[in-house]
């Protein structure tokens, strides 16, 4: 049974390879599950939407020119879609080795919504973003 | 390796007062709403982006007197367009941090009977964020002098440059000295181009007090490197207690 350790992560945003700042990345897939139970059915019933991909990244705030800071900063400002690459194995995409990827084209590609920057004192600098997908985003594996 | 830093030396500053003595935790929030614009012809959901916001929480100690951070921070509560800089790894020259223009949204004074009394304070920003170079940093400006030249960057037509002075106390020494500050641009980072003048911050003089001054220029600008440049001038050892700020503004 394969089970993979999550230290080999590769997450790229607008061609930045992040890794090098990053601690932790969440790709969370969710599909609308529309409630069609009726009075007949013996169990709740529902049909699936459409999916909705965001990725949640974790790191170092690394303000440094070409670094996570201004990649995210200048695309939550400008608000244009990116492309995504997240890589679970640091080696994809390959058989059974996927690379889930956002492409921007037109209204497809990740768009950063939200950037959070935070300075305790007793702690790193770091920061935490959310990155909406909007359209497609295909697992490739070859 | 990327650059990482500890944020214990950070520093915060609301116009002309730095409360780093007071506080110990600051979080930038930038949020941009995404709309649904998803058709049936699509495969997956689509998105398109909205207006982006931000606000900053600044975790701080109850402070009654030096600094007064109570009642500074309660005399704001009205005021708008405050002047708040965000430096995660210091304020020295060439350090990168953020400058807001923002109001005081929320700034609860929580008081238990076993903890310190804190004063956290939210700030909602006015204006764009921007992300900002520390240009400058000298607690006895005395002398005439070039700063460092920093590659801020050049201006589209639809950019600002934002710059912030602050002062933190009135000038030291005795005498009645003068201080101009201005900043240039050029095309070299040796500045043997053709220098330009892009901004010139008012006057200071033996009877300056703490200030703060923001100034913005409007695009183009090809130029990309930046620097300060402080002209001192009459009779005397004033010194001044200055922090000088540059960072492009999208809007």
């Amino acid at each position: 049974m394969a089970r993979t350790h999550g230290k080999n992560v590769n997450y790229a945003f607008n061609s930045v390879n992040l890794e090098g700042e990053l601690s932790q990345v969440v790709q969370t897939v969710d599909v609308s599950a529309t409630d069609v139970t009726s009075f007949a059915d013996v169990y709740q019933n529902s049909l699936a939407g459409k999916k909705s991909v965001t990725t949640e990244i974790t790191g170092s705030f690394n303000p440094s020119a070409g670094g996570g800071d201004i990649t995210l900063y200048n695309n939550i400002n400008n608000g244009a879609a990116a492309t995504s690459v997240f890589d679970p194995t640091g080696s994809g995409p390959g058989t059974n080795d996927p690379e889930f990827q956002c492409t921007a084209s037109g209204l497809t590609g990740a768009l950063v919504s939200s950037y959070r920057m935070s300075f305790p004192v007793g702690d790193k600098a770091s920061y935490t973003a959310t990155i909406q997908h909007s359209g497609l985003t295909t697992r490739a594996v070859s | 390796m990327s650059t990482r830093i500890h944020a214990k030396a950070a520093e915060i500053v609301v116009d002309e007062f730095d409360i780093s003595g007071v506080t110990n935790s600051v979080a930038i929030d930038i949020n941009r709403p995404m709309a649904n614009v998803t058709a049936y012809a699509d495969t997956d959901a689509t998105y398109i982006a909205g207006k982006p916001g931000f606000t900053i929480g600044v975790d701080g100690l109850w402070s009654k007197a030096s600094p007064n951070y109570d009642a500074e921070m309660f005399a704001d509560l009205t005021a708008e367009n405050r002047l708040v800089g965000v430096y995660p790894n210091q304020m020295t020259a060439g350090e990168r941090g953020y400058e807001a223009v923002s109001d005081i949204s929320s700034s609860p004074r929580t008081a238990s009977f076993n903890e310190v009394i804190a004063l956290n304070v939210t700030w909602q920003g006015d204006t764009p964020l921007v992300r900002s170079w520390s240009m400058h940093r000298a607690t006895a400006v005395g002398a005439t002098a070039n700063g460092v030249s920093f590659q801020v960057g050049a201006l589209s037509a639809t950019q600002k440059m934002s710059a912030v002075l602050r002062v933190f106390a009135a000038p030291g020494g005795a005498g009645n000295n003068t201080l101009d500050a201005i900043i240039a641009s050029d095309s070299a980072e040796d500045f043997s181009g053709s220098p330009a003048t892009q901004i010139s911050f008012t006057q200071l003089t033996q009877s300056s007090v703490a200030l703060s001054e923001a100034i913005t220029v409007d695009g183009a600008e090809s130029d990309t490197w930046w620097r300060v440049q402080f002209t001192y001038a009459g009779a005397g050892s004033r010194t001044f207690n200055v922090a000088i700020s540059l960072g492009i503004s999208d809007i």
